[in-house]
């Protein structure tokens, strides 16, 4: 079966006046098959954004991007200039409060999007809408769709947001930070929303999240990013049970739910390099309890740990 | 809805209240006889003093006051001493000119101005950025009376392709006179069907709307440049983009629908200035308005149509800025009139 | 009411005020125009009358057998309809526009900043009357109280100067009203307050300081908006009188020749739209620099 989304090598710098200023994507791959949901895990900074925007071909101004992204099996323009966005793929931002456009209504904003994709009359449009609402469990579909987004609550918004990715029967959807904006229960029942939503229609997600309990409650697969490279991928039950990256380990470590009182967090030291030019060696070996002197010698690649499960670290295993 | 008119309407009174108080006591603390204007320099004193006890002027100030104010009411704002026609007469026939010039002028500024503003904002620090603001800050730099003039010697004495002063031909009154509908000249004509009129009164328009418009014009772009920067970085307008829609449709259809109402603010402002602009501009192109007959009531220390020009002035300013209201409120359905 | 947007308050930052307007100057080439032509101007004021080719028709003396002449390469500018340079008339015509123009912003920022700083500042029942009187004030469409004022006074240069600054000083009122208000509750104020500095040292020392950088962009547009202001009041007859070389009035002077003598009206109108102009670039930039969002009245 061929990958729903393939990215090979993926790279991002930031040119100024055709000066070289930053590389924050070192060579990002990753792939997605219908149906499943994949998760991008990382602090901020460490390049998880900027993927999802150079698959979108949304990257800000200045950004020089390189490598291939396939949408099944297609090359996809890295410009931006492709059609697949909104349509084949679609996106849904972390804060619903503020991605919806306040003087207009949700149903005018989703009816904007079906004509850009779908030739369509003004009736169907808005009984396609409507059906959408009420697929993502939107109460009081017809009200919604007159209503502004500053009248509806932040969970009612993020349910229409999906709702809007839907519209075009995406492929892939992307889902940024889905649930940091909400409430916990609210957050609970978004996600379990997407789950159903995935069963019904099969698209494949990208689930962009620094929340490790997210990514255990949804997730099939997870790649954890640090430093603009994906440093540990696999199964996420088996890299959440035996992660095999220090830095993973650090961050399941700093997850306050494991954290036994007394004892004090075992939070990982420092911060992301804030620029990656000119790195050499491991990238993480400035904060890593294990680095050795090898470390800093040798820049490692992903290497198997574990059938499906691989970790780009020298000392992998190591206590 | 209601209560915010009603608010917003005593507020107006209020200050229009003490505007008339402001007024009249300038007016009559001040050295400077009102008789002597009506009568003339040479009158002799038992005429002055004729014209003193008709006019009320040997009443005590409160008395005076308090007859001006009841007069405002019912419609009495006294006779100019310049013409000793009613003043409220003399305004009421030159107002139509006046709001058909306003009008114009603002019609092009906002439409003008709002483009500039679009447009600059497309790219900004670049090129066509300079040039528009290059444009913009000329506007409001540049003296009415001057440009009106400037724009005379070029459309009118160089090229001839346009009428240099008035409102219509004086031929048009025999050829094909404006019959009576509305009251406003330009927009009975076109709708009479009054061709010969219509073609000649637009003609006479061109150049004062435009040179009326320079100022509010270039304010406006400024501030809508402003304001659609401000909004082209807000997150809805990441989500357009990333959900495919074209460039063109989130600029000017969902961007600047947010961009409108910090514009709106300035256009009230705008208002203002070319409410006074119009004194300028009806002097240069003898423009049959109230501003022309106010410069000449203000030279001739004309008291009552001072007073009256000062109230319509302020009047007309509080209304502007009412309407600026309601319109935002329109395009924003987040604000609420209360 | 509406929502309206907030003037936010400058932020006190580091560095100096004049090296920060260093960087202005070299990022904004719009800038440099600006301060190139306010420096032309300045020194057209300053040394005018040296650089005048015939001062004495600069101040007004006639010369009725060279009427009406066309530019040429002895009278760059033309001759008037009394016969008198009108290049000479508009450098004369310079030190009174600049001037007039600063008196008049520096009397109006006189008024209005004590009053707004103590109104914003104190709050309370202070606050609410100074607002009033305010609104009142603003309640004017631009220039027509200044016009009321001098028919009434009498039209002459003077009281025009007096006229404008007393319907410009409410801005600065208002303006200076809302930074201290904003600046009231910093806690480098409070602290101040709460170590029992009195009022009367706070203002100057801690709201006023920081009041400066905005009350100064405003300043050097508003000069040139009273360069305007005054040269449209003399253009219908309510400011300077003849002879006075000044810009408005040569421009009224030239209306009755402007389609045989276009050159009587439009350099001295011209002179008034440079003048403008520079400070308004300046301004305009210095404003977006220290704070872009702040609203153009």
């Amino acid at each position: 079966m061929t990958d729903l989304l393939h990215i090979d090598d993926l790279e991002v710098a930031f040119q100024e006046r055709g000066m070289l200023t930053n590389r924050p994507v070192r060579g990002i791959t990753l792939s997605v098959a219908p149906g499943e949901v994949v998760g991008i895990v990382g602090e901020t900074g460490c390049g998880k954004s900027l993927t999802a925007l150079a698959v979108l071909g949304l990257l800000p101004k200045g950004a020089v991007p390189s490598g291939r992204i396939l949408l099944d099996g297609v090359v996809q323009p890295l410009d931006g200039s492709g059609s697949a966005r909104g349509d084949v793929i679609s996106i849904v931002f972390q804060n619903p409060g503020t991605a919806f456009n306040p003087v207009f209504t949700l149903g005018r904003q989703m009816r904007d999007v079906v004509a850009r994709h779908r030739r369509m009359g003004r009736a169907a449009a808005t009984a396609h809408i409507l059906h959408y609402f009420e697929q993502v469990g939107l109460p009081e579909p017809e009200r919604i769709f007159r209503s502004y987004p500053h009248e509806l609550s932040g969970g009612m918004l993020q349910r229409a947001m999906i709702a809007m990715a839907l519209l075009c029967e995406p492929r892939l959807l992307i889902l940024d930070e889905p649930t940091t904006a909400l409430d916990v229960t609210i957050a609970k029942q978004i996600l379990e929303l997407i789950l159903s939503l995935r069963d019904r229609f099969g698209f494949g997600v990208l689930l962009i999240t620094h929340n490790l309990g997210v990514v255990r409650e949804v997730c099939d697969r997870i790649a954890v990013l640090y430093a603009g490279r994906v440093v540990e991928t696999g199964p996420a039950d088996a890299v959440l049970k035996a992660p095999a990256h220090p830095y993973t380990r650090g961050l399941l470590g700093a997850l306050p739910a494991r954290h036994v009182p007394g004892q004090p967090l075992d939070a990982i030291r420092g911060a992301v390099p804030g620029n990656l030019l000119g790195l050499t060696g491991c990238s993480f070996r400035e904060r890593c309890p294990l680095a050795i002197d090898r470390c800093g010698e040798i820049d490692p690649g992903l290497a198997p740990v574990a059938p499906l499960h691989e970790a780009a670290c020298i000392r992998a295993g190591a206590r | 809805m209601l209560r915010f008119l009603a608010s917003r309407l005593g507020t107006a009174v209020l200050v229009l209240f003490v505007l008339t108080l402001v007024v009249f006591v300038m007016s009559r603390v001040i050295p400077g006889d009102p008789a002597v204007v009506y009568a003339g320099p040479k009158a002799p004193p038992e005429e002055l003093a004729r014209i003193r006890e008709k006019l009320g002027f040997d009443q005590p100030l409160i008395v005076q006051y308090v007859n001006y104010l009841g007069g405002l009411f019912t419609g009495d704002w006294g006779n100019s001493l310049a013409t000793k026609r009613p003043v409220l007469d003399e305004l009421a026939i030159r107002l139509p000119a006046t709001l058909e010039l306003l009008f114009a002028a603002m019609l092009l500024a906002v439409v003008f101005g709002v483009v500039l503003g679009v447009v600059a904002a497309k790219r900004p620090g670049r090129a066509i950025d300079g040039v528009i603001r290059f444009l913009a800050i000329g506007g409001v730099s540049m003296p009415a009376f001057w440009l009106g003039l400037l724009l005379q010697v070029l459309f009118v004495g160089r090229l001839g392709w346009l009428p240099a002063t008035g409102q219509f031909s004086t031929e048009v009154e025999y050829v094909s006179p404006v019959a009576h509908v509305t009251g406003f000249p330009l927009l009975d004509s076109l709708l009479t069907g009054n061709w010969i009129a219509y073609s000649d009164g637009l003609a006479h328009l061109v150049l004062p709307a435009v040179t009326l418009a320079a100022y509010p014009l270039g304010l406006i772009a400024r501030m809508t440049r402003a304001s659609m920067l401000e909004v082209l970085g807000q997150d809805y307008v990441f989500t357009a983009s990333a959900f495919g829609l074209r460039d063109g449709l989130i600029r000017w259809k969902l961007a600047l629908k947010n961009a409108l109402p910090p514009t709106m603010t300035i256009v009230g402002l705008a208002a203002a200035y070319t409410l006074t602009g119009t004194f300028f501009v009806e002097v240069v192109f003898n423009w049959p308005g109230i501003g022309q007959f106010a410069v000449g009531a203000m030279l001739a220390v004309d008291y009552p149509a001072i007073m009256a020009i000062t109230l319509l002035g302020a009047a007309g300013y509080l209304i502007a800025n009412l309407v600026v209201d309601l319109i935002q409120a329109r395009l924003d359905p987040r604000v609420r009139l209360s | 009411m509406t929502a309206t947007t907030a003037l936010p308050a400058f932020v006190p930052m580091g560095g100096s005020t004049l090296g920060r307007i260093g960087r202005v100057l070299r990022t904004d080439r719009l800038a440099a125009i600006g301060l190139a032509l306010i420096v032309l101007v300045v020194v057209l004021a300053v040394f005018g009358p040296w650089l005048a080719p015939f001062p004495a028709q600069g101040y007004g003396e006639t010369n009725v057998a060279d009427r009406n002449l066309a530019p040429s390469a002895l009278h760059w500018f033309g001759t008037d309809q009394l016969g008198r340079d009108i290049l000479s008339r508009v450098i004369i015509g310079t030190g009174p526009a600049l001037t007039i123009s600063l008196l008049v912003v520096a009397i109006a920022a006189a008024i209005g900043i004590p009053l707004g700083a103590i109104a914003g500042y104190r709050g309370g029942w202070l606050d609410e009357v100074l607002m009033r009187i305010t609104e009142v004030f603003q309640a004017f469409p631009p220039l027509l109280l200044a016009m009321v004022t001098v028919a009434i006074l009498g039209p002459s240069l003077t009281n025009a100067g007096l006229a404008l600054a007393i319907s410009w000083w409410p801005w600065y009122a208002r303006l200076v009203r809302a930074e201290a208000r904003s600046l009231r509750d910093r806690p480098f104020v409070e602290a101040a307050r709460s170590a029992g500095v009195p009022a009367w040292r706070i203002l100057p020392r801690h709201i006023l300081r920081n009041c400066m950088t905005p009350v100064l962009v405003q300043a050097t547009v508003d000069i040139g908006a009273v360069v305007l202001a005054a040269g449209s009041l003399a253009f219908i007859g309510l400011g300077a009188q003849p002879p006075a070389p000044d810009w408005g009035l040569m421009v009224a002077e030239g209306r009755g020749q402007i389609f045989t003598a276009w050159w009587i009206s439009t350099f001295p109108g011209l002179a008034i739209f440079v003048t403008v102009l520079g400070f308004n670039l300046l301004g305009d930039s210095l404003r977006d620099f220290f704070d872009p969002r702040q609203v153009k009245r």
